[in-house]
């Protein structure tokens, strides 16, 4: 549900705000580490002749993945993952049920799965904090496959011991590439198309209701940064950015990078974002107030905005629309369906 | 007034005879800075004319994003650097003087990080303490930081030798940071919010918190203003101070008052920014010499130069984006604190 900008009545909140802004973090750091070990792991197993010709045992399947060639199960029983809303969420989507996951540590101590309020996580265990997943955990579950995102190459090696590990490339592509090979290493491609295909048809018929407005209307969708003075773009990569790559609106110029690399800009540049609509996203969820969004977007810059002025500014739920699952693309849809197939959408906001 | 300072009689006359060239100077020193405050006002990420800026100025319009980005933005920005950058290096400047250390300043000395830890554990206990809040918390971290650094470097025989200070400064700052770092772990939410102490930045500073913080840095500054006298006088040694019938004690504890309201307000305001205190000083010393009736003014004016003009630098290198200042001055300061010890070492 998308809510009307209507400052200063604006409730927020800001736990997985933050949760997004460390894990980007994580992100960045671990990008050179990552590039270098994903190179060795690459020698090593060109070095080893086991990614030409993997030959597996009676009863398992080879996958190509991220991190080389890999022997699993042909019908894993036991998975782990190492990321809640990056491999947990896509395999519950699919209808499979890991035994084990990362999770992010809450401030009391406890631990949450993140963006799977609709799946009952009951009987998931916890093997630790995203980003530092704890080995013991994993092993002690006894899992016949792990599955791991991009950023936990670091601990592949050490994974692999454990059970065939397979490490799905979440960013620097489409969302769409992701989910497909999830359906692949869970044996539940078919239903992994299935969505594709729904996906598709929403992608097609949302452009074909917008064949008459589609290059009259531009849309801005931003994140305000922690720190106060500063934002930057809210659809690189993953649900969002790939919804909004394949309808293929215009964006402001500042947001047309097709580089993931998130960039901080100052709120100077504020009204280079100016748009017929500007979705900025909440990444809060649930818990406190968050006071920077709060007061990015009832500043003075923001609300003179031709956009503000116009009332086509909406605070979009980041906890129902990002994550690594077709439903977080559809809840975004749903959000930029309602606003650019409204009849009262204005489209000449900015020209 | 209490002190008799060592320039008076012929030092009088002196101090006049300095005087022919010393104010022109001050004076050009102010006029260079209103010129780099009026291009800072006009440089930033957004391109606009120096028309708009002039209208922004002198016809505000509340409607216009060109007018509301230097109200809004600039503005306050180009204000705090202007009375951080004189706060932070008259502190440095006050605190060289009264303990006669050349690597003194607000950073060295540990007086920014317990002032940064403060409003930390602040923000930590309280959520989102209000505005005015942040610079009694600041000058209470600081005063808590400035004691425990000058008890743990006077213990021993020798006293609070320079070297001693300036150890006790560094291992206290470790230690606080140490403390941050431990909140950092185990608050999410005050993590992000601590990013900006961590660093020092002046980056969206509002007028509202620069309402807040500004009194207590005009006050300290303003009192070490009247102070310089005395503390030239000391700055000539405790016993020369004595000798010509200085009331010592409360000289340095009126100058720490004013020390610990002009760098706690600073870095409530902008976050602990290092090494203005220690350069900016050492930079007028190059023109003024050893008084401190024009070592205090020309710190606060070459302050603020460094402070707007390094804020300037660092909205512009990586233009749109922003480094924030306390990381350019940490880029400029670190060498020159190595220049200084290397030359305090060798005499």
């Amino acid at each position: 549900m998308s809510i009307i900008l209507t400052p200063p009545g604006i409730a927020t909140v800001n736990v997985a705000a933050r949760d997004a802004q460390k894990e980007y973090t994580i992100m960045m750091k671990r990008r050179s580490f990552f590039l270098i070990l994903s190179a060795l792991v690459a020698a090593g197993l060109f070095a080893g002749g086991t990614a030409e010709t993997t030959e597996c045992a009676a009863g398992e399947r080879t996958i190509e993945h991220f991190a080389g060639t890999t022997c699993i199960p042909a019908e894993p029983q036991r998975i782990v993952t190492t990321h809640d809303q990056n491999a947990l969420l896509p395999l519950l989507e699919l209808g499979i049920r890991p035994i084990g996951s990362a999770a992010l540590v809450l401030d009391d101590g406890t631990s949450r799965f993140r963006r799977v309020d609709e799946y009952d996580t009951s009987d998931i265990a916890f093997v630790g904090a995203y980003g530092a997943p704890s080995l013991e955990a994993i092993a002690a579950l006894g899992p016949d496959l792990i599955v791991v995102q991009q950023f936990d190459i670091e601990i592949y090696e050490e994974l692999s011991r454990i059970a065939p590990t397979v490490l799905v490339r979440i960013f620097d592509r489409p969302l769409t590439e992701a989910l497909l090979q999830f359906g692949e290493v869970t044996g539940t491609t078919p239903q992994a198309r299935a969505s594709a295909t729904a996906y598709d048809e929403r992608i097609d018929a949302l452009r074909a209701a917008l064949t008459d407005s589609f290059d009259e209307i531009t849309v801005s969708v931003i994140v305000p940064g922690n720190n106060p003075g500063e934002f930057y773009n809210g659809a690189l990569g993953q649900a969002i950015g790939t919804v909004m790559e394949d309808v293929g609106l215009n964006r402001p110029a500042p947001e047309r990078s097709a580089d993931d690399t998130r960039v901080y800009w100052t709120v100077e540049t504020l009204s280079e974002h100016d748009a017929d609509a500007m979705l900025v996203i909440d990444f809060s969820g649930d818990g406190d107030a968050d006071p920077v969004l709060e007061a990015f977007v009832t500043s003075p810059l923001f609300t003179s905005l031709a956009v503000s002025q116009a009332g086509q500014v909406h605070i979009i739920d980041g906890s129902a629309t990002v994550g690594t699952a077709w439903g977080k693309m559809d809840s975004f849809l749903d959000e930029l369906e309602g606003i650019v197939l409204d009849p009262d959408f204005d489209t000449a906001v900015v020209d | 007034m209490s002190g008799i300072s060592p320039t008076t009689g012929g030092g009088t006359s002196r101090f006049l005879r300095r005087r022919a060239y010393l104010l022109p100077g001050l004076l050009i020193g102010t006029a260079t800075l209103g010129v780099l405050l009026v291009a800072s006002i006009m440089l930033g990420a957004a391109e606009i004319s120096p028309a708009t800026v002039l209208e922004a100025l002198a016809e505000f319009d509340e409607t216009s994003f060109d007018h509301l980005v230097i109200r809004t933005v600039r503005l306050p920005r180009v204000a705090s650097g202007v009375i951080v950058g004189a706060s932070l290096a008259v502190a440095g400047a006050v605190m060289q003087g009264l303990t006669q250390n050349p690597l003194a300043s607000p950073g060295i000395l540990g007086i920014n990080a317990g002032a940064a830890f403060a409003v930390v554990l602040g923000v930590y206990i309280l959520g989102s303490p209000p505005l005015a809040a942040y610079a009694i918390l600041a000058m209470i971290g600081a005063a808590a930081a400035a004691i425990v650094v000058y008890g743990l470097a006077s213990t021993g025989r020798d006293g609070a030798t320079p070297l001693r200070l300036t150890l006790a400064g560094v291992i206290v700052t470790t230690f606080i940071a140490a403390f941050t770092t431990a909140v950092l772990v185990t608050d999410q939410d005050t993590l992000d919010q601590i990013r900006f102490w961590t660093v020092g930045s002046l980056a969206g500073r509002e007028w509202s918190l620069l309402l807040w913080t500004a009194p207590y840095m005009i006050a300290g500054v303003l009192c070490s203003f009247l102070l310089s006298r005395q503390i030239t006088t000391i700055s000539l040694g405790r016993d020369v101070a004595a000798g010509l019938g200085q009331n010592t004690t409360l000289v340095r504890g009126l100058s720490a008052v004013a020390v610990l309201f002009s760098a706690g307000g600073a870095v409530a305001l902008a976050g602990p920014i290092g090494f203005v205190g220690l350069v900016a000083p050492h930079m007028v010393r190059f023109i003024v010499g050893t008084d401190y009736r024009w070592i205090v003014p020309y710190s606060a004016v070459a302050g603020a130069l460094i402070v707007v003009g390094g804020d300037a630098a660092a909205r512009l290198i990586i233009r749109p984006q922003e480094l924030p200042v306390g990381v350019m001055m940490g880029m400029v300061g670190a060498p020159f604190f190595v220049y200084l010890a290397r030359r305090k070492a060798h005499g």
